[in-house]
């Protein structure tokens, strides 16, 4: 009896946990749709932006900075940063915050969640309207033209992502996008020209063909080319394509045939090397701790402008090209990338004077120093495209491809909508699923996703 | 004489059996200590060395440099202590109370105390962090310390299960003298639970020396950040530099040791606490 009662009161406890913690986020849901509805403008928004004159120069002033630079040159450079930020500003006072990377959206979102967060933060840049909408952060409009900032001078597709209802929410700091690298000393040992890295995907099937090497025990020396090593997804292949998975009413397409084709193409190319060479290949390669590129396992690889900077100081003698995205339809690449966002601490103060701040990080000077820091691609096209970084010509095709890249569209009913394409890809990959009905699949979570949503509404 | 061989062959067979088991248990260790001593370059080498070829012994001068490693240890060491007197004086307070005393509604407050086990953390991060933040705790160490001093559930639990095992007859007996239920907490039963108590205090130091999550959402200030988050410093986005970061976590890693080596016998019999007297 005395047992029995004790499940009672533990069934009674957990149901009532559990219908408050649904109760929350019904009311939560709510609260968002109040602000979504076209007729109220967002309000918190209104209190900050309206600010932007009132903001007396020289009374003194603190305000907090998070980031993600909690080590090597970026580190340094971000204290130095500060540093001159404070001589010419001397009443502004930054209290910074590294946080590295992989912990920050941890620190960053619980912060912010409850209202604590800092003035000025470093954010991810494809889930701007997600702040914008709910009043988390504040528009940059007033400010940018209040101080005559030139919105194009920064890439137009991350001022783009900027907005949310017309507005600017923010400035872009600093971006990303992937290339297509190949080894120009693999080209010509394979009787291929070194000055014509592939177009279009025959020519890279007929290429990668050409440039792959098996062993006597039927193990891979070199892969030409595989979809599945560096950072080469199937969205951006898809893209290529002329495909997409979202339509402009923002109905999920996963299983488009123009999707459906990538993923056999893929399919194809990777089938060559077989299950067995390939995970033999991958143990190898992972225990480099660095890319199969750079160690000359792989003769072609699609990866992030990054690897142009480990390139450089891992194997400086590497003779490599490089190139766009081979594609059929449509050049496409990927991008992700940071921002600088005014969280609202509804203190009109501090936030003009994060303003300066992220005016100061976003200036062309300062975006030249980043770049020349980090080697990252800065939203500041006049940095990015200072002619001492164009005279090199790698440097100035990976700038040129800006002009293609696109970003993972923002989907409020599935946020993380390119992360669970992931899987799917893998395992058509690597396990020989049928991409067929994998995208099938995959299309109807979307669907089941968006109809979940919509009923939340 | 074929007993003894007998005997012989069972004792070898145990002791390569736990010899294989200690190495399972070392090689981390011995990895860890062999990767803190090596260069940029021989990290992933195939096959692995396990002796480094030379010592870099500067990966630790860089780890201790990397971030103000005294200052942290401060930090940490301060937590840590306060953590384990407050777990310590109030989980086995309130212990003494479900042992001990007889009040209405007792069992049931018990299972409702057990049932908050059950509540993982990511759900009341954000509650307790607006409720910090409403008390102005916010970059502070307090939303670190003050719930140890509110007891815990694991911890009372398993004070209250020791407390039971302690004759009715000592306390009846302080009774009759004229002992009040504090006193009795404090000299009779606190006395005598002193392994329970260590293994108490052992399971706070390494969860609050250990701790990641709490210190990163709660402080703000990196001259009052702790060891953990110091360490994860060392890791970027595009790269880590394991060795320096392997030399920090040894370190760091040095006090945990100092006290299982000290503390042994507690850590064992802690396991045999928990794991029997459910």
């Amino acid at each position: 009896m005395e047992t029995m009662k004790q499940k009672k009161a533990l069934v009674l406890m957990l149901t009532t946990v559990m219908l408050s913690s649904m109760l929350a986020a019904c009311s939560g849901n709510k609260d968002n749709n109040g602000n979504a509805s076209p007729s109220a403008s967002p309000s918190a928004p209104a209190s900050g932006s309206a600010s932007a004159s009132a903001s007396p120069a020289d009374e003194p002033v603190t305000i907090s900075y998070w980031h993600i630079y909690t080590d090597g040159p970026m580190k340094d450079l971000t204290d130095q940063l500060l540093k001159d930020f404070h001589d010419q500003h001397p009443n502004i006072t930054v209290e910074q915050l590294g946080v590295n990377f992989f912990d920050y959206w941890t620190k960053l979102s619980t912060a912010m969640a409850a209202g604590s967060g800092p003035d000025l933060a470093l954010n991810d840049t494809s889930t701007v309207p997600s702040r914008a909408k709910t009043g988390a952060i504040l528009s940059t409009d007033d400010f940018i033209q209040q101080d005559g900032v030139n919105l194009g001078d920064y890439f137009p597709v991350l001022v783009d992502l900027m907005k949310y209802e017309g507005k600017m929410y923010g400035m872009p700091n600093d971006t990303d996008v992937r290339v297509l690298y190949y080894n120009k000393k693999m080209f010509t040992d394979a009787g291929l020209d070194p000055n014509k890295p592939p177009a279009n995907w025959d020519e890279l099937e007929q290429y990668a063909d050409k440039l792959t090497k098996w062993n006597d025990k039927k193990m891979l020396d070199v892969i030409g080319f595989s979809p599945a090593l560096g950072n080469l997804h199937l969205w951006t292949l898809a893209w290529a394509n002329g495909g997409g998975f979202w339509d402009d009413e923002g109905k999920p397409t996963f299983n488009k045939p123009e999707n459906l084709e990538a993923l056999q193409w893929e399919k194809k190319i990777q089938d060559k090397y077989g299950v067995k060479a390939m995970s033999a290949f991958n143990s190898q390669a992972s225990a480099l701790g660095f890319s199969p590129f750079i160690a000359g396992k792989a003769a072609m690889i699609v990866d992030v402008n990054n690897l142009y900077q480990e390139i450089k100081t891992r194997a400086p003698d590497l003779e490599f090209g490089v190139a766009p995205i081979p594609y059929t339809k449509t050049p496409a690449s990927w991008s992700a990338g940071f921002d600088l966002e005014l969280v609202n601490n509804k203190d009109d103060k501090r936030a003009a004077a994060a303003w300066e701040l992220m005016k100061y990080l976003t200036s062309a000077d300062v975006q030249v120093k980043i770049h020349e820091a980090s080697g990252s691609l800065v939203s500041n096209m006049k940095a990015a495209q200072d002619p001492k970084f164009m005279e090199d010509p790698n440097w100035k095709m990976i700038v040129d491809q800006m002009q293609y890249s696109r970003f993972i569209e923002y989907i409020e009913a599935m946020p993380s909508w390119h992360g669970n394409l992931d899987p799917v890809e893998q395992a058509v990959l690597n396990s020989g699923k049928d991409p067929k009905e994998f995208l099938d699949g995959a299309q109807k979570n979307a669907e089941n996703a968006v109809a979940n949503f919509n009923k939340t509404k | 004489m074929a007993l003894k061989s007998d005997t012989i062959l069972h004792r070898i067979v145990v002791y390569a059996l736990l010899l294989l088991g200690s190495a399972a248990f070392i090689l981390p260790l011995v990895w860890l200590l062999s990767t803190s001593l090596k260069g940029d370059t021989g990290l992933f080498e195939i096959p692995p060395k396990w002796v480094p070829d030379p010592f870099h012994w500067d990966n630790y001068k860089k780890a201790v440099h990397s971030f103000p490693f005294l200052r942290y240890t401060w930090n940490t060491v301060l937590i840590t202590v306060l953590c384990m007197i407050g777990s310590m004086l109030s989980s086995s307070f309130v212990a003494y109370a479900f042992a001990r005393l007889r009040w209405p509604g007792r069992d049931a407050w018990f299972v409702v105390m057990l049932a908050t086990m059950m509540l993982p953390g990511q759900v009341t991060m954000i509650p307790l962090f607006i409720l910090f933040k409403e008390l102005g705790w916010i970059n502070t160490y307090l939303p670190l310390i003050v719930p140890f001093f509110f007891g815990s559930a694991f911890y009372i639990f398993l004070m209250r299960q020791f407390f039971m095992t302690i004759p009715k007859e000592l306390s009846e007996a302080a009774k009759i003298d004229g002992c009040t239920e504090l006193y009795t907490w404090w000299r009779i039963f606190m006395p005598l639970s002193k392994p329970a108590l260590a293994t108490l205090g052992i399971f706070t130091f390494t969860l609050v020396w250990n701790d990641f999550q709490g210190p990163l959402i709660y402080l703000n200030d990196t001259n009052k950040f702790t060891l953990m988050l110091g360490l994860r410093s060392f890791q970027q986005q595009y790269g880590t530099r394991w060795n320096v970061m392997m030399a920090a976590s040894l370190l760091v890693m040095l006090p945990t040791l100092a006290l299982f080596f000290s503390f042994q016998r507690y850590f064992i019999e802690g396991v045999t606490l928990t794991g029997v007297k459910g």
